[in-house]
């Protein structure tokens, strides 16, 4: 009840600061641009402000990283439905209602409904940011070495499967590279150089924004500037159907919409799985529960109803485990910690302990960050639309230099941008054979924490690897862990069987 | 094929960290459990393990494109990732020894009317006005220095 009431003060401290209301507008904006700009995405989005808002007072910078967080995830939206491109890997599965509806003329109901689906998505995230954190903090209190060495392995190798669900072996290949590709640096026990070769950069090991410009930027930019054809538009606005109301689309979906929003939060919570599989996991739901399957694919006001609110009740989800286990439960959510760790916030399970107010605080933040948002997306959504009228020729080089500028603005150095563009390589080789990059981004971020833990828990069983197996907690994770491995693994042997 | 060579690739760089695991020294004053090897050789093993799954393993053969505008289309293609690849190279490479705004403004110029061949003076004089933009942003705005 404290946590619930401290959130309302915090949503009033916020409106009344003119300044941070003033820099959550501007950053919410940015979001949506980010969105809407195909070849953008959130966490690129993320990143490039979190050097933008290097010198920033924590509280200001976090509050604007999570406005384009949300903005981003909701402006894909607007491309999904008129260009039948998502402009983030969130919005994928809006494309398959939301174009066909843009396409019979109801763009304009199609965009406001998915505003509306997207505020009500995040405004759900947000209530179980105040009630779910706050137990998973106590719960985080108990873990031990075991829990988290097995935690960083679990969450890659879930990462690894949700990600490439027709291969899971790529996933967990990509997962199991980012833990090794992680080790690079000084070791955190004994401060032992590894894989460093003498060069003094390597020492403090590879940054991660870097890697996440690099994997998740570059191959961006590149896919975009070879394709070349041009995507159809569907920029209707013409036809207003009678009975295309926004109240009875809520009323008639209510239960959708809660189903999606729930699923979207606990999706959110799995390390590394992302916006994009809740989106596709609740469009799912809907289809198994309509009463007319038949519309999904057709121009379904429930399917896009359960993606748009999915996606962004996934953010908060994703952001649930970052201030409590200090583990990702999306890319954009790892910059997030990776950026409360440059401002001094130390996400974890002491986070209740050395800062009380951050869970209540980033709470109100998701709150106001979904009225903006919501009122942007309302009253200038066709505006930014207008942007898609820049040739991508023109756009993508700009966005390279912001990529190089942004990696270099870090630590001033160009050892950082020469890593973002090895690793942007790497992410492109990847994604052409069809290699997930959320699992190795999520093992490059828990690498560490699995190696120190780990070993810290072998030192303390005295070489034993028993408590991996009689800690409840850890037994479980492990358990789940093989459960997951072989049930990705039993029904493709049984389908190739029978083909 | 392209998933044999993938992984071939994959079990050498894992090779090398194991390799590179091995050598470093085993015992420390924690203890031999406390060796800066030990994950770095769990995690490159199994590294290596998956890919040789993904190496033995029998996949369907896809069916070999026959159209010929497809091959015609990924050769354009393929051709303008080359020149994207070359001109970010190049790009990085000069940073820091010429002057920001200066290559930066022929770089955006230069890469936007390869590909978008209309209204030169309007991209060039785009390109210029968003270097400056950048450039104001973060060194006067932000006070963060450039290369």
């Amino acid at each position: 009840m404290n946590i619930l009431a401290s959130y309302f003060e915090y949503i009033v401290q916020l409106i009344f600061d003119p300044l941070l209301l003033f820099n959550m507008t501007w950053a919410t904006l940015l979001g949506i641009l980010v969105g809407v700009l195909p070849g953008l995405t959130a966490t690129l989005g993320v990143a490039i402000l979190t050097t933008l808002t290097f010198g920033f007072p924590a509280k200001t910078a976090i509050a604007m990283l999570i406005c384009v967080y949300i903005g981003a995830i909701y402006g894909g939206s607007r491309t999904a439905i008129v260009l039948n491109i998502p402009g983030t890997p969130a919005n994928a599965a809006t494309t398959v209602d939301g174009f066909p509806l843009a396409r019979s003329g109801h763009a304009g109901f199609a965009l406001n409904a998915a505003t509306i689906m997207s505020g009500i998505g995040s405004i759900i995230g947000a209530l179980f940011i105040v009630t779910l954190a706050p137990l998973l903090g106590k719960l985080a209190l108990r873990f031990g070495s075991w829990e988290f060495a097995v935690l960083a392995i679990f969450g890659t190798i879930i990462a690894g499967s949700l990600t490439a669900p027709k291969d899971p072996l790529k996933g967990w290949i990509s997962g199991f590279l980012g833990l090794m590709i992680s080790q690079i640096g000084l070791d955190e026990i004994t401060s032992y150089p590894r894989y460093t070769f003498g060069n003094i950069q390597l020492y403090g090991g590879i940054a991660l924004l870097p890697v996440l410009v690099g994997v998740y930027g570059i191959p961006e930019i590149l896919t975009s500037l070879k394709r070349t054809t041009k995507p159809e538009m569907a920029l209707n606005f013409s036809r207003q159907k009678e009975d295309l109301s926004y109240w009875r689309t809520i009323a008639k979906n209510w239960l959708n919409i809660i189903r999606s929003g729930i699923t979207g939060v606990f999706i959110g919570v799995i390390p590394g799985v992302g916006e994009d599989v809740a989106a596709w996991v609740s469009y799912d739901l809907a289809k198994r529960s309509s009463k007319e399957p038949e519309r999904f694919g057709n121009g379904s006001i429930e399917g896009l109803s359960a993606a748009e609110t999915a996606n962004n009740a996934c953010v908060a989800g994703a952001i649930i485990p970052v201030l409590t286990l200090a583990v990702p439960g999306s890319a954009p959510a790892a910059v997030l910690l990776a950026a409360l760790w440059i401002h001094g916030v130390r996400a974890g399970p002491l986070l209740p302990i050395e800062h009380p107010e951050m869970i209540g605080n980033v709470a109100a933040m998701f709150t106001v960050a979904t009225v903006l948002m919501v009122v942007f997306g309302l009253l200038i959504t066709r505006l930014f639309l207008k942007i898609l009228l820049v040739p991508t020729e023109i756009l993508m080089p700009m966005i390279f230099v912001l990529c190089v500028v942004g990696t270099y603005v870090l630590n001033g150095r160009m050892f950082d941008v020469w890593i973002m563009l090895l690793f942007g390589l790497l992410g492109y080789f990847m994604r052409l054979n069809d290699f997930p990059a959320a699992p190795f981004v999520l093992g490059f971020i828990l690498g560490p924490m699995a190696d120190t833990n780990m070993r810290r828990a072998l030192m303390l069983a005295k070489g034993s690897f028993l408590p991996f197996i009689t800690r409840p907690v850890s037994l479980v994770l492990l358990i789940a862990m093989i459960l997951v491995m072989v049930s990705k693994y039993i029904p493709r042997k049984r389908g190739a069987k029978k083909e | 094929m392209k998933d044999k060579i993938t992984a071939a690739i994959f079990i050498s760089l894992a090779l090398f960290f194991l390799i590179n695991a091995l050598l470093m020294p085993f015992t420390t004053e924690y203890g031999k459990y406390g060796a800066p090897g030990i994950v770095p050789i769990i995690f490159s093993t199994v590294v290596i393990l998956l890919n040789l799954i993904m190496m033995v393993r029998k996949r369907h053969k896809k069916v070999p494109a026959q159209v010929t505008n497809q091959n015609k289309l990924l050769s354009a293609e393929n051709k303008r990732l080359l020149i994207s690849v070359i001109s970010c190279l190049t790009y990085v490479f000069l940073l820091g020894h010429l002057n920001f705004i200066v290559l930066t403004s022929i770089f955006l110029s230069i890469l936007s009317l390869i590909f978008y061949r209309k209204k030169p003076v309007l991209v060039i004089l785009a390109s210029v006005l968003i270097t400056y933009g950048i450039y104001y942003i973060f060194e006067r705005v932000f006070l963060l220095p450039l290369p």
